[in-house]
């Protein structure tokens, strides 16, 4: 279903955090692909380092060795090719839901002038963006105001608004209950499968990598984190939550993925 | 009425609340004033009645039976003295001879400036200093050694520099109103949370767009916070200057009447100066709130 060619590489990335008197060694020779169209998830324990590569991804932090490739050109620094959606939502909280998004509009080339690229005005882009979100009717609001489900889905619109190349999200729906959870994972497929737009998104919830992704990254424990598998998920799509119950190959997945992740080592050594 | 309790203290709401209420009748008013006793904002408004009237009469039962000094007013001697000074606020007969009034604007004005003055250097240099750690590492000793450093000090050098009595004025309400300003400035601009910036480096926004969109906002409660510190410390540091430059003003007024031993019309000033001083924190009060945004 995607392209052969890799699209966003991550090329032996190693992220060691130095502060005065101590060095944290979070990351070690990661190697990282996924392909253009491609659903990725990245799932690991806790404080592997996840958030890290994300980060590194999106040119947030830099990497102290390796590289960073986005349709083959080297990544230098944050950019709109790539869509962050970040756990906190990080709405800001002196903006309307709307003006959030324009605001995302308006940082592109266009600049403030009202006009977007892609023609008509940005309030109206931006409305589009909410619509597509099923938020049309919270424009106006603000961001304490609406749940955190919906908070959620405007951070998934203001992505969307700058049309990256790939979109990167940390635990998009780790701070919400399950069946909120639950609901935006569907409407984050629907929305994906309007245009299949690269995805690399960490998750620490097994269920939601098998429902959501073609393939899925393991990452072994911290410090010194590496890649420890990549899965790829043959389930076809669409991929009903509770139909899935039935599928052998969903629950033989499940059980592998909890074997990798749940903390054995240590229960041994104590 | 339980929920009386939670707004109590603001009152609103507090006497009107009530359930629907029996129409008045002459049986029930008792019960009316029972069900008023109820709400906290009127209890309070009763004990406020209850402590002025007491005050009043301990103090003109003290003045009246030669308690203290005979210098001393008795409150419906300074209540006269009110009306008195009051009734006429804007007259002007001259340097020596202006309403009260006229005082209260001339200090108000001079506040005013000096404190808009520092304002427009704190802020934009708060911005500066925040933004870099390098500029604030630099800066830092200026801040530390000036900032404790009474306002009133340089009255002096005010008057050697400028060589008028107003301009001094204005420039000791500038040096008082300009650290809690640029303090709070650089305190907000440099505790915005990091992922907002995060949020505008990935959007790619512009330095200039982030400083207007980002930053300013973020920062701005915080700002008004040392505009309200400020103008507090402005009003009170505006009373001793005038006080040693004399000629017009709210601060030479009352110095004026010690010379002339009108112990009433001091604390006419007194009260007035207190209520001024209110009504200002009052107002940055309102703009501060108007400015806080929900952390969500
Ligand atoms: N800025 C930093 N300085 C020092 N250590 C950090 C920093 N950021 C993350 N770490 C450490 O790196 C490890 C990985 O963090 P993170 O990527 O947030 O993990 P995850 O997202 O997988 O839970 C953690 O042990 C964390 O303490
Ligand atoms: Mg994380």
């Amino acid at each position: 279903m995607s392209d052969r060619k890799p699209y966003l590489v991550m090329k032996q990335v190693t992220k060691i955090f130095r502060s005065k008197r101590t060095a944290y060694h979070a990351l070690d020779s990661v190697d990282l692909e996924v392909r253009k169209g491609e659903f990725v998830s990245l799932i690991g324990p806790s404080g592997c380092g996840k958030s890290t590569l994300l980060n590194i991804a999106a040119g947030l932090i830099s990497p102290t060795e390796g590289s960073v490739w986005l349709d083959g050109k080297p990544v230098t620094g944050p950019g709109r090719d790539r869509g962050m959606v970040f756990q906190s939502h990080a709405l800001f909280p002196w903006m309307t839901v709307l003006e959030n998004i324009v605001f995302a509009l308006e940082c592109g080339k266009g600049g403030a002038a009202g006009r977007s690229e892609e023609g008509g005005w940005k309030e109206e882009v931006a409305r589009r963006y909410l619509e597509r979100v099923q938020l049309a009717h919270a424009a106006d609001k603000r961001p304490h105001e609406i749940s955190g489900g919906m908070k959620q889905r405007v951070g998934i619109a203001r992505a969307m608004a700058v049309q990256p190349k790939v979109f990167l999200l940390d635990e998009p729906f780790g701070a919400l209950d399950a069946l909120t959870r639950s609901s935006l994972q569907e409407e984050l497929v629907r929305i994906w499968e309007q245009d299949r737009r690269t995805v690399l998104m960490v998750t620490h919830d097994i269920e939601e990598a098998i429902v959501l992704s073609d393939t899925i990254v393991v990452m072994t424990s911290g410090p010194r984190a590496k890649v420890r598998e990549v899965l790829s998920v043959d389930i076809p799509r669409p991929r009903d939550k509770q139909a899935l119950l039935d599928i052998p190959e969903y629950r033989h997945m499940k059980k592998e993925l909890l074997g990798m992740l749940l903390p054995k080592d240590s229960a041994v050594s104590t | 009425m339980r929920g009386d309790r939670l707004t109590g203290v603001s009152g609103r709401g507090g006497l009107y609340s009530a359930e629907p209420r029996p129409q008045p009748s002459e049986q029930m008013v008792p019960t009316a004033v029972a069900q008023l006793w109820k709400s906290q904002a009127f209890r309070a408004a009763a004990l406020f009645g209850g402590l002025v009237l007491a005050l009043w009469a301990i103090w003109e039962a003290a003045v009246r039976l030669h308690v203290v000094s005979q210098l001393v007013p008795a409150p419906s001697e300074v209540a006269a003295s009110a009306v008195e000074l009051l009734k006429n606020p804007f007259y002007d007969l001259g340097v020596n001879d202006a309403g009260i009034g006229l005082h209260l604007l001339s200090s108000l004005r001079r506040v005013m400036v000096g404190f808009a003055l520092a304002v427009a250097c704190a802020v934009p240099a708060g911005f500066w200093i925040g933004m870099s750690p390098v500029i604030a590492k630099a800066v830092d000793p200026f801040v530390q050694v000036l900032r404790p450093v009474s306002p009133l000090a340089w009255l002096p050098i005010g008057l050697a520099v400028l060589k008028d009595a107003d301009r001094t004025a204005i420039f000791v309400i500038f040096i008082s109103s300009v650290w809690p300003v640029l303090l709070n400035t650089i305190f907000g601009v440099r505790n915005i949370p990091s992922i907002y910036l995060d949020v505008s480096r990935t959007l790619e926004a512009g330095r200039w767009t982030t400083i207007r969109k980002v930053i300013w906002p973020a920062a701005l409660p915080s700002i008004l916070t040392g505009m309200r510190v400020s103008m507090g410390i402005a009003w009170l540091v505006i009373i001793a200057a005038e006080m040693m430059i004399g000629g017009r003003g709210i601060g030479y007024f009352i110095w004026n009447e010690w010379n002339n031993l009108n112990l009433a019309n001091m604390f006419v000033c007194i009260l007035l100066i207190g209520s001024v001083g209110m009504v200002l924190d009052r107002l940055f009060a309102y703009l501060e709130r108007r400015v806080r945004y929900e952390r969500s």
